[in-house]
């Protein structure tokens, strides 16, 4: 009995191998030829296996396996060797409704891709729809929120409650940022290395002869640079009693930098300088976690410096300390990170 | 209700961005929608942490300590946005350089032209 299912799927595939040599003889030109050979070909090669499965259960494991790379393969080089026939130019037997691989712009395929991202979109503005819909105003504070606004003034003494979070109580996610951001830093400088871009012979879009800027943009920069420095230094340092904090003075700083650099577009940046600054600040940002472990609660607790009067400058531990290194790194990355893009 | 006006904004923002990244021809554009898709996400994630008459988590004249734990927004997710900006920031550098080292192959900003993949 189970030898005559074999027998059947055996027969089968026989059949579909049949398929395939006919469709190979008479189809007119390569493309469906290669069709015809490769779809009828492999579901005969499984349908035989699945048959021999019947006559020999053993050897399951090894025709599964089988089965496996001739789907893999089969499908995949017929792929190829279609694309290459078009590339060289290969006939088709009649005009083609739609030429997936052509060079010419095709119509139907432009409205088919708007109809696409049609659906796309209204389906995703549906789910949105009902999120929107059915999101209900707190009234008030979850448990670890409330948590967070009545520990971060008492035990920290920092008026802040969100720098106070993002440096002592999530302090480990922003030492991971601070990672992921150096690691940009390194990927784009890999990426624009000036020594494989300079060898272009045409020059391209920037990448003529260095324009002097209008005298707008000069005058505007003598004037803004120094407040932009100051007001920088300003949202540091005052992180921990009102808005502000390590990475938004470190982005009003790259702010001021690119201020320079459009001001005076053959203005070279220290590089050097900044890449000391910076891995300076980030080694003495984990010291110092290392110090929260040794004399206070745990890693990069603030209480190594003193907690001092809640709302004066100097207070709240080290959580200033932390935001000025902060700052110092992330305003140096970002620097380093946009002189990459001049030419 | 003020919070369900900012969230849908922010997911409007996203759907924005989506159709953008999809429709465009343009590397940059293509950039400029992913850009927006984050801002928008930022939005939503802020809106999210609204406390009803709530006031921002900050311990100064308008706000007292005991006052703190009623009156205050949800600080998480302002404190999750701040570095989700930065990065956010850092992968749009990523993707312009992406941009710059295309255009020096092939001089155009089009990604109609980019074919050796196209299947």
């Amino acid at each position: 009995m189970i030898e005559l299912v074999g027998g059947v799927l055996i027969l089968l595939g026989a059949a579909f191998h049949f398929s395939a040599g006919l469709g190979m003889l008479r189809m007119p030109d390569v493309y469906t030829r290669m069709q015809a050979a490769t779809k009828a070909s492999t579901l005969g090669n499984t349908l035989v296996l699945a048959g021999i499965a019947f006559f020999h259960p053993g050897w399951s494991l090894k025709l599964i396996v089988i089965v496996y790379f001739v789907f893999m393969t089969n499908p995949v080089s017929s792929h190829a060797l279609a694309r290459a026939a078009h590339a060289i130019r290969n006939s088709m037997g009649r005009t083609p409704v739609v030429d997936a691989l052509s060079d010419a712009p095709q119509d139907r395929q432009w409205v088919m891709w708007r109809i696409l991202v049609a659906i796309v979109v209204a389906s995703f503005g549906l789910i949105f729809a009902t999120v929107a819909i059915s999101h209900v105003e707190q009234q008030s504070l979850r448990p670890l929120a409330e948590s967070y606004v009545r520990l971060v003034p008492e035990a920290l003494r920092a008026p802040n409650v969100v720098t106070g979070i993002l440096l002592t109580y999530r302090a480990f996610d922003t030492l991971g940022e601070v990672a992921v951001l150096f690691m940009v830093a390194a990927g784009v400088g890999l990426v624009l290395t000036s020594s494989e871009r300079g060898n272009d012979d045409d020059p391209g879009p920037g990448r003529r002869a260095v324009m002097q800027s209008s005298e707008v943009v000069r005058t505007g920069a003598q004037v803004l640079g120094p407040l932009t420095a100051i007001f920088a230094a300003y949202i540091i340092m005052n992180g921990h009693l009102s808005a502000g904090g390590g990475f938004q003075g470190g982005a009003v700083i790259a702010s001021g930098i690119v201020l320079m650099l459009l001001a005076s577009p053959a203005y070279q940046l220290d590089l050097e300088f900044l890449s000391v600054a910076e891995s300076a600040a980030g080694v003495l940002f984990v010291v110092s976690g290392i110090a929260g472990l040794l004399f206070a609660g745990g890693f990069l607790d603030n209480r190594i410096l003193p907690l001092g009067d809640f709302g004066a400058f100097f207070s709240a531990g080290a959580i200033p300390l932390l935001s000025v290194l902060l700052g110092v790194k992330v305003g140096c990355e970002l620097s380093v990170i946009l002189d990459r893009f001049r030419p | 209700m003020a919070s369900n006006v900012v969230l849908a904004t922010g997911l409007a923002l996203i759907l924005v961005g989506i159709s953008g990244s999809l429709l465009r021809r343009d590397i940059l554009r293509i950039v400029i929608s992913f850009s927006l898709i984050g801002t928008g996400s930022h939005i939503m994630i802020v809106s999210i942490g609204y406390v009803k008459n709530g006031t921002a988590p900050i311990v100064d004249r308008t706000l007292s300590v005991a006052d703190a734990p009623v009156r205050a927004v949800d600080p998480i997710p302002a404190a999750l946005v701040v570095t989700a900006i930065v990065i956010g920031m850092a992968v749009t550098a990523v993707m312009l350089a992406y941009a710059i080292r295309l255009y020096d192959s092939k001089k155009t900003l089009s990604i109609d032209d980019f074919t050796e993949s196209k299947w």
